[in-house]
């Protein structure tokens, strides 16, 4: 995971640095970016040389505008920013079929696939927890599936999640809420099962 | 600490997706530590549910895609090389090592669909090794004896470049050619390519239409065909979409004579056929073809009435065991007259090409039929 939470102090520096024309701050900068970028990018796309290409080419054109650059911005949402439009653009004139298209969702599916080592878990009632879990996962809308994943996997923050996919905070916060009622709506349905649950649990569960 | 409430409310989904919860599961610092070491210390009847909640939390892993550190590092190693470069008017970048250059292809290219080459003279991989040749675009076009034009497309749409001597060329994205300046005058047409291009070439029988691109030279004898070499592509693709086309190695010592002097020893693309080049290898991906060794005893009757072209050379084929390479498109139209019984195969040969307005040419116990 990488929560940069903590780092953020020496990102912004590393950030300002870079636009002065720092090259060393240029370099630790795409080395910190690259694997969550690569990450974020190939959810987009199973092609994964396009998408490093993708990031090749912001970090060079990052570095050409660096003059043009706000100082004061999270230079994590907007190189994820950056990313997610300079990759939709390709994959759009890579699809001729969806070259006149506005819709976002049509262009490339959000790949968001939850693995789970169900030898793993020692507990049964984790266990169904989890595969319901990653089951309803798979099943949120595109978007939906994007700013789960900005932040629990990314560590984002509202306003961050709002500025790489293009949209008002309202929109992530009601997507949000949206999502993670539908991640835990099936969990009743695990009683149903008969599946025995602690009773400590049952009780916040409010059963 | 708490960011929706009492977490001695929470359920365990609650834990699942609370920020501060997950960060600590997941990458714990000092103050995360010490935070959730003492709520647990203060509510000793949570610990079942909080072990739920880590459990789920560390086992609903997303699939990510696999890189190494030494392949990011490679990679910003480049970048980090190109900084001083950048800024230089080079619009795309392509000078940069890309993993693979991506782009869109219209519907309207002509794709030929690969089936197989005949090869002449030379066994795959045997191609002799020149290292003093250096062929990519860039030392090519400086050595180039001749003035040359340079025509570079930097934008996404196809250009469409008129020569001289009536052939067209349609530049694609991120290429670029040089021809020379007085490309209809000179005694062979010469083209430089990076990038990739679809040729359709003027006719022209004393002046064959040569294309150099990353190692590969390939001669036009036919119409239309499609060369692909990007600068930092290891490979080179030629398609053709019709007539045939020749093509060597640059790094073959005797190219002067194998396609430049049309005396053989390259490989025969017919129409939708496709060879592979890969130029740090010298190798050229082909078929071999079985040589035929059946020889007809018996004269069969080669006497010919309205006889599709097609039939003709196949009886060639069988009879002499020689296989006869054409367009077959182009002459699938056409019939044959005559009364080829009891002449030499050459008698044959030369006949049929007098009706038909082209020309042959034997390489290596093969027959290539050429436009004139």
């Amino acid at each position: 995971m990488n929560f940069l939470a903590n780092s953020f102090e020496s990102e912004e520096s590393l950030w300002r640095n870079m636009l002065q024309g720092e090259k060393k701050a240029f370099e630790r900068l795409m080395i910190l970016h690259f694997k969550p970028l690569f990450n974020y990018g190939c959810k987009f796309t199973s092609d994964a040389d396009l998408v490093k290409d993708c990031i090749q080419e912001l970090f060079l054109l990052i570095w050409e505008r660096r003059e043009k650059l706000h100082t004061e911005v999270s230079p994590k949402a907007y190189l994820m920013a950056s990313l997610r439009r300079s990759l939709h653009r390709k994959l759009k004139s890579n699809n001729p079929l969806f070259k006149y298209s506005n819709i976002d969702e049509s262009v490339s599916d959000f790949q968001l696939e939850i693995s789970i080592e169900v030898r793993l878990i020692q507990k049964e009632l984790s266990r169904n927890i989890a595969t319901q879990l990653a089951e309803n996962i798979a099943l949120l809308p595109q978007r939906q599936k994007e700013v789960v994943y900005l932040k629990f996997y990314h560590g984002m923050t509202r306003n961050e999640i709002a500025e790489t996919m293009q949209i008002s905070q309202q929109t992530v916060s009601n997507m949000l809420q949206t999502a993670l009622q539908k991640m835990r709506g099936e969990l009743q349905g695990l009683f149903l099962k008969g599946i025995s649950i602690d009773p400590d649990v049952k009780k916040q569960m409010g059963i | 600490m708490n960011s929706t409430g009492n977490y001695n409310d929470f359920s365990v989904e609650d834990f699942v997706w609370d920020e501060s919860f997950r960060q600590w599961v997941l990458s714990p610092a000092e103050d995360l530590n010490v935070f959730w070491h003492n709520w647990l210390l203060q509510n000793p009847n949570k610990r079942s549910l909080i072990q739920t909640a880590i459990e789920i939390i560390k086992e609903t892993k997303i699939k990510e895609p696999e890189i190494s550190d030494a392949e990011i590092f490679d990679i910003v190693n480049s970048v980090v090389d190109r900084l001083d470069k950048s800024g230089s008017g080079e619009k795309n970048g392509s000078r940069l090592i890309f993993t693979r250059w991506y782009y869109g292809i219209a519907a309207t290219l002509i794709i030929a669909i690969s089936v197989s080459v005949f090869f002449i003279n030379r066994p795959v991989g045997h191609i002799p090794n020149n290292a003093a040749h250096v062929t990519d675009y860039k030392s090519l076009v400086n050595n180039s004896a001749e003035d040359l034009i340079e025509r570079i497309n930097n934008t996404s749409a196809p250009l469409v470049i008129n020569l001289t001597d009536g052939s067209t060329v349609t530049l694609y994205k991120n290429s670029k050619i040089s021809y020379s300046a007085s490309f209809s005058r000179v005694e062979k047409r010469k083209v430089y390519l990076s990038g990739e291009a679809v040729f359709e070439v003027a006719k022209n029988k004393g002046k064959p239409f040569l294309v150099y691109a990353n190692g590969l030279v390939t001669k036009v004898i036919g119409t239309k065909f499609k060369v692909r070499c990007y600068e930092n592509e290891d490979k080179v693709t030629v398609d053709v979409s019709s007539g045939i086309v020749a093509v060597a190695s640059m790094k073959d010592k005797n190219l002067k004579e194998t396609i430049e002097d049309n005396k053989g020893g390259n490989i025969i693309l017919t129409r939708n056929q496709k060879v592979n080049y890969t130029s740090s290898s010298n190798n050229l991906e082909t078929l071999v073809v079985d040589e035929p060794v059946l020889i007809n005893v018996e004269e069969a009757d080669y006497k010919f009435k309205e006889t599709p072209v097609e039939t003709v050379f196949k009886m060639i084929e069988d009879g002499y065991g020689i296989t006869v390479i054409f367009d077959r498109e182009m002459l699938s139209k056409h019939k044959i007259t005559a009364n080829l019984k009891n002449k030499t195969m050459y008698q044959k040969l030369d006949a049929i090409c007098k009706a038909l307005d082209v020309h042959y040419e034997i390489s290596d116990g093969k027959v290539i039929i050429y436009n004139k």
